[in-house]
């Protein structure tokens, strides 16, 4: 499951920060939240790209070949996994997903696909700046757009699968409307912060 | 060449780069030619004129170029190696080929941060047929506009530079001096070149 998507530009300012998780409560936790996980995963960024730009060292696999914006897995923090795609622009790409699914690559890659052409059309946009944080209506419902067909076919297809261990969260809390309250959640992520 | 200035944003739904606007190239040259005589017209008529002009005229191009290099490296992975080499490459052929169906001529470097890029027929100096010190003096304006496209499509790939052009000889032929400013503990050597 895709609980948010960060964007985020060249010198590591955020652009762009949607979370999908349903609210837990009215504090103000839960963007906060979000916004320390995004930041916490440059780092990890920072790192990853540099060892893909290199050849891959054998002590560190990755998925991504050295010709890829997707860099694949870059982190866990707290109790998300933390996904990045890097264009060649230096526009950073974050996916931050819940642990309680399997992840399946493909379908994330196609999701920052999705996301780099949304940022490009956005960009050619004359009235849109070329930096600063995106306010733009329709890359805004692009986004959700893109996280909730993701989200539909995992939770889709590990209904299939009979789910896994870690299916602790249902899916309905984790669609994108906002008015279901999990208080379960909403502890977890206070104590996390 | 206008059709990707004035493209238009693709829907979200479909792949960006499969759909292009076409759009005449006349319609280009009239619009940039009613922009620059707008500019010239229009606005301040101090002492500083042609300086705020040619300054216009860059601050225009480099917006446009640093939209068009987002658009057009989208599927391009440019290697962090020797990343300044890659990205003039990148510029003399995908992003020419994009804008003039050509690809620049010669580019040639001391391998000190200056390259120069020499294009033997630009395409927007073909209007200027007389050789004499007006007519320089117009294309020079003009050239302000792919300085900025230049200057803007560098900067959005992690290059800081600067950009001058000049009109050579035979006059739709010119040349592009790019020179890159690298910041901090880079290689000093490059620094004192960089003043502008």
């Amino acid at each position: 499951m895709i609980a948010c998507i960060a964007v985020v530009g060249k010198k590591n300012e955020l652009l762009y920060l949607k979370p999908f998780l349903a609210q837990p409560d009215a504090s103000s936790d839960y963007f906060l939240s979000f916004h320390f996980i995004a930041h916490s995963a440059l780092d990890a960024f920072d790192e990853r790209s540099k060892s893909v730009s290199r050849r891959p060292s054998p002590s560190f696999p990755s998925p991504a070949s050295t010709n890829d914006m997707f860099l694949g897995y870059l982190c866990p923090i707290e109790e998300f996994r933390v996904y990045g795609y890097k264009t060649s622009t230096q526009i950073k790409f974050l996916a931050i997903l819940t642990e309680n699914n399997p992840v399946r690559e493909n379908d994330l890659k196609s999701v920052f696909q999705g996301l780099h052409i949304l940022y490009v059309s956005y960009l050619q946009s004359p009235f849109s700046p070329l930096t600063g944080k995106i306010t733009s209506e329709r890359f805004s419902k692009g986004v959700e757009r893109q996280v909730v067909v993701y989200n539909q076919s995992i939770s889709s297809n590990s209904a299939h699968e009979g789910g896994g261990g870690l299916a602790t969260l249902s899916s309905s809390r984790l669609l994108p409307s906002t008015s279901s309250i999990s208080a379960s959640f909403s502890s977890s992520l206070t104590s996390g912060t | 060449m206008a059709a990707d200035l004035l493209k238009k944003p693709s829907s979200t739904s479909s792949q960006h780069q499969n759909k292009k606007v076409e759009c005449a190239d006349s319609l280009f040259d009239y619009l940039f030619a009613a922009m620059i005589d707008t500019l010239r017209t229009g606005g301040d008529q101090g002492p500083r004129k042609e300086e705020l002009l040619a300054e216009t005229v860059r601050a225009i191009g480099f917006d446009v170029g640093y939209r068009l290099a987002e658009s057009i490296a989208q599927g391009r992975v440019l290697a962090a190696e020797s990343l300044e080499v890659n990205v003039m490459k990148f510029i003399c052929k995908e992003f020419w080929i994009e804008i003039f169906k050509k690809q620049i001529d010669k580019l040639q470097t001391n391998n000190q941060g200056v390259f120069v890029l020499r294009d033997a027929k630009f395409r927007w100096l073909a209007p200027f047929t007389a050789n004499d010190e007006s007519t320089r003096r117009a294309a020079a304006t003009v050239l302000n506009f792919p300085c900025g496209l230049i200057k803007g499509a560098l900067e959005n790939l992690g290059i800081n530079s600067t950009v001058q052009a000049e009109v050579a000889p035979a006059v739709p032929s010119c040349s592009f001096t790019i020179k890159i400013r690298r910041s901090g503990s880079g290689s000093s050597s490059s620094a004192s070149l960089s003043a502008r």
